[in-house]
């Protein structure tokens, strides 16, 4: 006769430490692009990606940076933007672009076999974009729709006037985007942009997956001289933020039947000496499904399909955002929930156990992004972006096993205070 | 090549084990075979409400996630018409925390009524959030209906009204739960850092004592034969008018489903694809259009849906995408776009195989669709078909009297 299974001890739990460190190899192509290469995989896959500093901190005007690199692939001196859509696709090669706050990124993921035909062309775009009238005019356009069709989503509208409230309607992270923004958008500003952001000197590489020695002597063949003449680094000069002086706000959203609620501040970046402690702190609050503010707005009141807090780290500056959307008449209990949530972080210690938990879950998430070479590479990507060394990672396993409920309590009562937050409700009024 | 071991316990619980020794975690899924398809008429959105009360505690475990986070783990789950998945990564150490809490809640839940209280609440802002409160959000509860009127893929997975959600009883939970959440009616994959030898002794140490459940038997009423084009109009407040294409296709299990696929690809896959060259660049007729399949296993739907550009009108635009359909059923695709969407799936397979959990959910997919050895011989049936097949495939499906419309239209005036 075997004996029944214990159901209610749970199995013994194993430690899950041991990383694998991110050492990726450094090389540098003949004129100086930096590359950085992250090996490994089972398949024969390969990822390379691209990042210029050319994200919207540097656009002389609203649109410039992100039309500038929409527009790359959209003709070249020597392929219209339909030989280009054809090759990538052709070779099962996904192409794709993005622009954030600070950077731009291009990247390819493909078969290795495919690169020869592929990478080719990735250099048209980068180094010989001709920006058509045409295609700029259906883009523009397209995008604009876009925008319209997202400023009646609550979180949309929501998010582009938090940010304006924490950073100022001058600085590059604050700026409100406007309809006529599209409208205004001149094509002959991109070229510039570009001939000024796109070049050898503002770029970085990362390759990850199998990388070969063919796909790094074909990178240096494509991208390894000097492409434009136009070397001074153009730096732009720092722009104070300006906060709004009222805290709290609302924006009107007649038909809505749940509000957005935005609560948070402006903090730092990832090279602030707190940035790791207050990173856990956060967690507990409300970065995973058992924080607090999930386990009480959601499962506990009902009130919401999903609450989290977040910090967000940019070259210049971050900030700390709670984010939930809520049924129209629950948005002032929901939000004082919030706030008592806050308010409990900042003067009672966590439990051993919920500090126990907190530390292996996110131990748990390191280790899944370490996964393989494509999430090693993203992970890379932020010690690359910040100026980081791999001593980062280190420091915040360090702070991760050394975290006490004293620490937690330090931080959410420097940064996490209720009073220091603003407030922002996107939805319907009067409820 | 995704290669596995499968074996079946006493109790019918079938378990698929493969090996990947790069990754230090584990991934497991478990497959349910029931979806919204088997739910009753008078209570949609029952089995997406049930997903939820599954992490509201079993019999022996208070609290499903609190675990499982300390075991370093993540998890979530999904339904669909025609499955419920649920789904966890935990670092490889810490397997049987996996297996432990799994286990408990397929032996028995803690029907708890707070919880069902609680869950309710969320499913109904879940759907004000993602159905209601969103611009062309009430999109697939209008085109289900439309689309489907006897078979029950005529309401979408969140329910046809908020109304059958907040009338679910704590007997209803009770009645579903005996009736599909048992080892007979799952599949369970394991995939990572394990070995199928360690996998067999935990899922015998920890599902074989499980009772067997009684076998499903479906009756679902089939889908009669559509006669002549169905139209939809409605009128919304939206920025843009949208048009929806729906045909009527094939289960994703029939071998019509591949050239019906590449159809899609073909259309409007990509920056070189014929919808974008031609609808959107070229006749400017929309801003954006997609052609997508649903996959359903009872017979699913070929999709068209595209927002119409500023200052286009409805039947311009229709007669666009007409022209398409005429182009793709009457002539042979060309040689290069053969050449572009073969490649496309031989390279969609491979990347397939990257991620683990992904690994997981899909052989578990495949195997309730009859073989999860089929994961890696499919792309041979996407590798054998010629142009005129696909040619002959789109003109069986794609004609109007097997289409349904739905014209989405903007109630704000155009300048």
């Amino acid at each position: 006769m075997k004996t029944a299974t214990d159901r209610t001890t749970p199995p013994r739990l194993n430690d899950i430490g041991g990383f694998p460190a991110i050492h990726p190899v450094l090389f540098k192509l003949d004129n100086g692009i930096p590359v950085y290469r992250v090996s490994g995989g089972t398949q024969d896959v390969v990822k390379i990606e691209f990042i210029f500093k050319a994200g919207r901190l540097y656009q002389p005007s609203p649109l410039v940076a992100s039309f500038t690199n929409n527009m790359l692939a959209e003709g070249s001196r020597n392929h219209s933007a339909f030989e280009i859509a054809s090759i990538l696709e052709l070779n099962a090669t996904m192409f794709d672009n993005e622009t954030g706050f600070d950077n731009s990124y291009l990247h390819l993921f493909t078969l290795n076999k495919h690169l020869e035909k592929t990478l080719p062309v990735l250099e048209e775009i980068i180094k010989y974009p001709v920006f058509p009238e045409m295609e700029f005019r259906v883009l523009r356009q397209n995008r604009k729709q876009d925008f319209i069709v997202n400023s009646s989503k609550v979180v949309s509208i929501g998010k582009r006037k938090f940010r304006n409230l924490m950073f100022g309607a001058d600085h590059p992270y604050g700026r409100e985007l406007q309809v006529a923004d599209f409208e205004r958008l001149d094509i002959a500003g991109l070229p510039d942009f570009h001939r000024k952001r796109y070049s050898p000197e503002q770029c970085a590489v990362i390759l990850s997956g199998k990388v070969t020695k063919e796909t790094v002597d074909l990178l240096n063949r494509c991208f390894g001289a000097k492409w434009t003449d136009d070397v001074q680094r153009s730096d732009i000069p720092e722009k104070k933020a300006a906060n709004d002086p009222v805290r709290k706000h609302f924006l009107e959203k007649k038909d809505a039947v749940q509000s957005a609620i935005f609560i948070g501040r402006p903090l730092f970046n990832r090279t602030h000496p707190d940035w790791h402690a207050l990173v856990i702190t956060n967690t507990i609050l409300g970065g995973y499904f058992g924080s607090r503010l999930m386990q009480n707005i959601r499962e506990k009141m009902g009130y919401t399909y999903g609450i989290y807090s977040s910090l967000v780290s940019m070259e210049r500056g971050g900030y700390f955002f709670i984010l939930s959307e809520v049924g129209s008449g629950q948005t002032a209990k929901a939000v004082d929930a919030i706030y008592g949530e806050m308010k409990k972080i900042t003067c009672e210690p966590v439990s051993p156990d919920e500090l126990n938990t907190v530390k292996n879950y996110l131990t748990g998430q390191f280790l899944r992004g370490m996964d393989g070479p494509f999430a090693q590479a993203e992970k890379f990507k932020i010690l690359l972006e910040s100026g980081l060394d791999d001593s980062y990672f280190t420091k915040y396993l360090e702070t991760l096993s050394n975290i006490s409920p004293g620490i937690i309590m330090d931080m959410a009562g420097k940064y996490l205070n209720p009073e220091d937050m603003y407030e922002l409700i996107a939805g319907k009024n009067g409820v | 090549m995704i290669q596995f071991e499968r074996f079946i316990l006493g109790n019918g619980l079938r378990v698929l084990v493969h090996e990947d020794r790069t990754t230090p975690l584990v991934a497991m899924n478990i497959l349910y075979d029931v979806g919204s398809k088997d739910e009753n008429p008078d209570k949609t959105g029952f089995a997406h409400l049930f997903e939820h009360l599954m992490f509201g505690g079993s019999v022996h475990i208070p609290k499903y996630d609190e675990p499982l986070e300390n075991a370093g783990g993540q998890n979530n789950a999904f339904t669909t018409e025609d499955i419920t998945s649920y789904y966890l990564t935990v670092p490889a150490q810490n397997i049987e925390t996996g297996f432990w809490l799994e286990s408990d809640r397929m032996l028995g839940l803690a029907f708890s009524d707070e919880s069902l209280n609680v869950q309710r609440n969320v499913v109904i802002e879940e759907f004000r959030q993602r159905y209601l409160n969103q611009p062309y959000g009430d999109t697939w509860l209008l085109l289900r209906p439309h689309v489907f009127k006897v078979h029950p893929y005529r309401w979408d997975t969140i329910g046809m009204d908020i109304s059958h959600i907040e009338k679910a009883t704590m007997d209803d939970v009770k009645q579903f739960y005996a009736g599909y959440y048992h080892p007979g009616n799952a599949i369970m994959v394991i995939a990572g850092n394990t070995s199928a030898g360690h996998v067999k002794e935990l899922a015998e140490k920890w599902f074989a004592s499980i009772p067997p459940g009684k076998q499903v038997h479906r009756n679902l009423p089939a889908e009669p034969a559509q006669e002549s084009i169905r139209t939809l109009s409605v009128t919304r407040d939206v920025p843009y008018d949208m048009i929806i294409k729906a045909y009527k296709i094939c289960s994703r299990t029939h071998g019509d489903f591949y050239a019906l696929d590449l159809i899609t690809e073909i259309l409007s896959a990509g920056n070189s694809s014929r919808f974008y060259n031609n609808l959107v660049k070229k006749k400017k007729l929309f801003s954006e259009i997609d052609a997508f399949l649903t996959g359903e296993l009872d017979g699913g739907m070929f999709v068209i849906s595209g927002k119409l550009v500023d200052g286009a009108d409805i039947p311009a635009a229709e007669a666009g995408i007409r022209e398409e359909i005429t182009g793709m059923v009457s002539e042979t695709a060309l040689p290069e776009e053969m050449e572009k969407v073969k490649n496309k799936a031989e390279a969609a397979k491979i990347f397939r195989e990257i991620n683990v959990l992904n690994k997981a959910i899909n052989l578990a997919y495949y195997e309730l669709m009859g073989d999860a050895g089929m994961i890696n011989r499919e792309v041979e049936k996407y590798l054998a078909l010629t142009a005129d097949d696909i040619m002959k495939t789109g003109a069986t499906y794609l004609k109007d009297e097997n289409c349904c419309v739905l014209y989405y239209r903007t109630g704000k005036n155009h300048k």
